[in-house]
């Protein structure tokens, strides 16, 4: 086909270009500038300088916010992989009738996490909630979970509830990758006597770290955008149990809005994703097998 | 497979050990399936006990670890009718069915050129749509807000659904690992036929497209039935509340009263339609997410 025909593809994809300038290019120039104003959406914005910025760097609910979420994040991400390995080595086993844990271990993931949230509050009630009960039989707690006021046991807590509601689709992109080994491979341990763990370890694992790595990058990002879990969960404890989505919502959308101060606690920890991601690709090479 | 035979002669004084249930080497491992099982008791112990909190009378606890006492089916009837989910429900569908409409016009058209036109620039372009992915939400949704509120767009559905008239980045990657898929051929011989492009897409690929577009919708519904973010932001009155707004503002309302069996009921009816999506398209679901993830 000719070069001329091949312009065909600019017609196709220009709506998204279209798109990305009013959605995004646009918001992300007005959120720059905001982030050096102070604007309650009423009055014209006032030009402050850095002034937004020194306050998110030195305000100390703002830095328990970035504390929570991060721990919330690793917690999460260094729970949520292994399991979910473990859980897609299971679930990818030949049994006929399989598929309806597949779909048992889904299907959490598909409801919304409001009300998710909903039915976890009621499971963690300290005066009653079924969970004090059943660790009560075997002599543990109680426990204040999302209810406490220390702010690490209400983390813990909304991460078991997101391990539970996350692990199952997790271990999609897993199967898909387990699917893709050679059986060879596996065979060849079989016939060296390699038991199943062996195999899991230092076969089955290796050969899935670029999907591990591909899982690392965007569920780290996405936890720390983490917002209607604790929104839900963690409101009105005691506990500062803030992260950064849900400061920028009380910043922007509850009593008068602050957008000068959302917007440069937004970007601030854009910033520091942006680092993090980069970081975890200059070390990709440590630890990432690819087959080529 | 090989372990399975059993050796028969052995020199003296060693012992065999005969795999017994437990260590017999299968295709499948016996603990790995009892994991499975608890797991599950794991994975759905929420849901029951949600649903039978939904049932009990009101102003009973639902703490009771003895489910399934009572069937007062008329909660669902209160909580859809008197608390007004009926309404919310509609609004989550109506708001859904327009994200799905859009998100599968856009997606297709702008995936169709980035598979099937080597024009300049499309790796470029295409990593520049691959990056938009990691722009936070959150920090978009402030200036976006200001803006929607400059064009007194605040308190409609606009905001929520004209977005996905644009396409997004996860989607477009999806549509265009399916277009890269199908043969190439069928477009130069339908070109020579003398069919143009927009024809050659509508009427050739979608429908080659269907299995990967039924995973698209079912991908936007969620995202859009779920979402609380955006509805929280942007709808202030409350007869245009979503489910899960309506949701969230309702346990607010009956943190501390009797009236729990109203919320978890409302609860599960938010997590129906989801639920029942998932169970009747199963396949398309994980056969779409996997083929993306293999081919990415």
């Amino acid at each position: 086909m000719t070069k001329r025909h091949m312009r065909w593809g600019w017609v196709f994809v220009s709506p998204y270009f279209i798109g990305a300038i009013c959605f995004t290019l646009i918001p992300l120039l007005v959120s720059v500038f905001i982030a050096f104003t102070r604007y309650d959406l009423l009055n014209p914005p006032k030009w402050v300088g850095f002034q937004n910025f020194i306050r998110v760097l030195s305000d100390i609910q703002i830095f328990n916010a970035f504390r929570n979420v991060w721990i919330y994040a690793i917690l999460l991400e260094g729970l949520q992989l292994p399991l979910a390995c473990v859980l897609a080595v299971l679930l990818n086993q030949k049994i006929r009738g399989l598929s309806i844990f597949r779909v048992i271990y889904y299907i959490p993931g598909l409801t919304p996490t409001t009300a998710v949230a909903l039915i976890w509050a009621r499971l963690y009630n300290p005066n009653g909630g079924v969970f004090n009960r059943i660790l009560g039989f075997i002599g543990l707690g109680p426990f204040m979970f999302t209810f406490s006021p220390n702010y690490f046991e209400v983390i813990v807590a909304i991460v078991i509830m997101t391990l539970w509601k996350g692990v199952g689709g997790a271990t999609i992109y897993l199967i898909a990758g387990l699917q893709a080994i050679n059986k060879d491979v596996i065979e060849a341990a079989d016939i060296d006597g390699a038991g199943a763990w062996k195999k899991f370890t230092r076969i089955t694992v290796p050969l899935l770290t670029p999907t591990i790595f591909f899982m690392l990058i965007t569920g780290i990002s996405g936890a720390l955008q983490v917002f209607e879990s604790f929104f839900v969960l963690a409101e009105d404890t005691g506990a500062d149990v803030g992260v950064v989505n849900t400061k920028i919502y009380s910043y922007m959308w509850s009593g008068t809005s602050q957008a000068g101060l959302a917007s440069a606690l937004g970007w601030t920890s854009f910033v520091i994703v942006a680092l993090v991601t980069w970081g975890q690709k200059k070390f990709e090479k440590k630890w990432v097998h690819y087959d080529e | 497979m090989m372990s399975n035979v059993v050796v028969e002669k052995t020199a003296p004084g060693v012992t065999i050990k005969r795999p017994n249930f437990f260590t017999k080497r299968r295709e499948y491992s016996i603990w790995g399936i009892i994991a499975l099982l608890i797991g599950s008791v794991i994975m759905i112990f929420p849901f029951v006990f949600a649903f039978s909190g939904s049932l009990v009378a009101n102003g009973a606890s639902v703490y009771s670890m003895k489910f399934f006492q009572e069937w007062h089916w008329e909660n669902y009837r209160i909580v859809l009718e008197e608390a007004d989910f009926l309404r919310y429900s509609l609004n989550s569908f109506v708001i859904a069915g327009i994200d799905i409409i859009g998100s599968i016009i856009s997606n297709t058209f702008i995936a169709f050129g980035f598979a099937r036109y080597n024009f300049k620039g499309n790796n470029a372009l295409f990593f520049a749509v691959l990056c938009t992915m990691f722009l936070p939400t959150t920090v978009m949704t402030v200036p976006q807000f200001i803006i929607w509120s400059e064009l007194r767009c605040v308190d409609t559905i606009i905001p929520l659904t004209l977005g996905s008239f644009f396409g997004s980045a996860m989607n477009i990657f999806l549509m265009r690992q399916c277009f890269k898929s199908l043969p190439g051929g069928l477009y130069e011989a339908a070109l020579i036929d003398g069919a143009n492009p927009l024809y050659i897409y509508a009427r050739i690929y979608m429908p080659l497209a269907k299995p990967m577009i039924a995973t698209l919708a079912i991908r936007t519904f969620n995202g859009a039935w779920n979402n609380l973010f955006g509805p929280l932001v942007y709808l202030t009155s409350q007869e245009k509340r979503t489910i899960t707004l309506a949701l969230a503002n309702f346990n607010n309302k009956y943190e501390q009263s009797g009236d729990q069996n109203l919320i978890m009921a409302a609860a599960i009816l938010a997590m129906l339609p989801t639920t029942i999506v998932y169970a009747l398209c199963q396949k398309q679901f994980v056969e779409g997410m996997a083929s993306a993830a293999i081919k990415g």
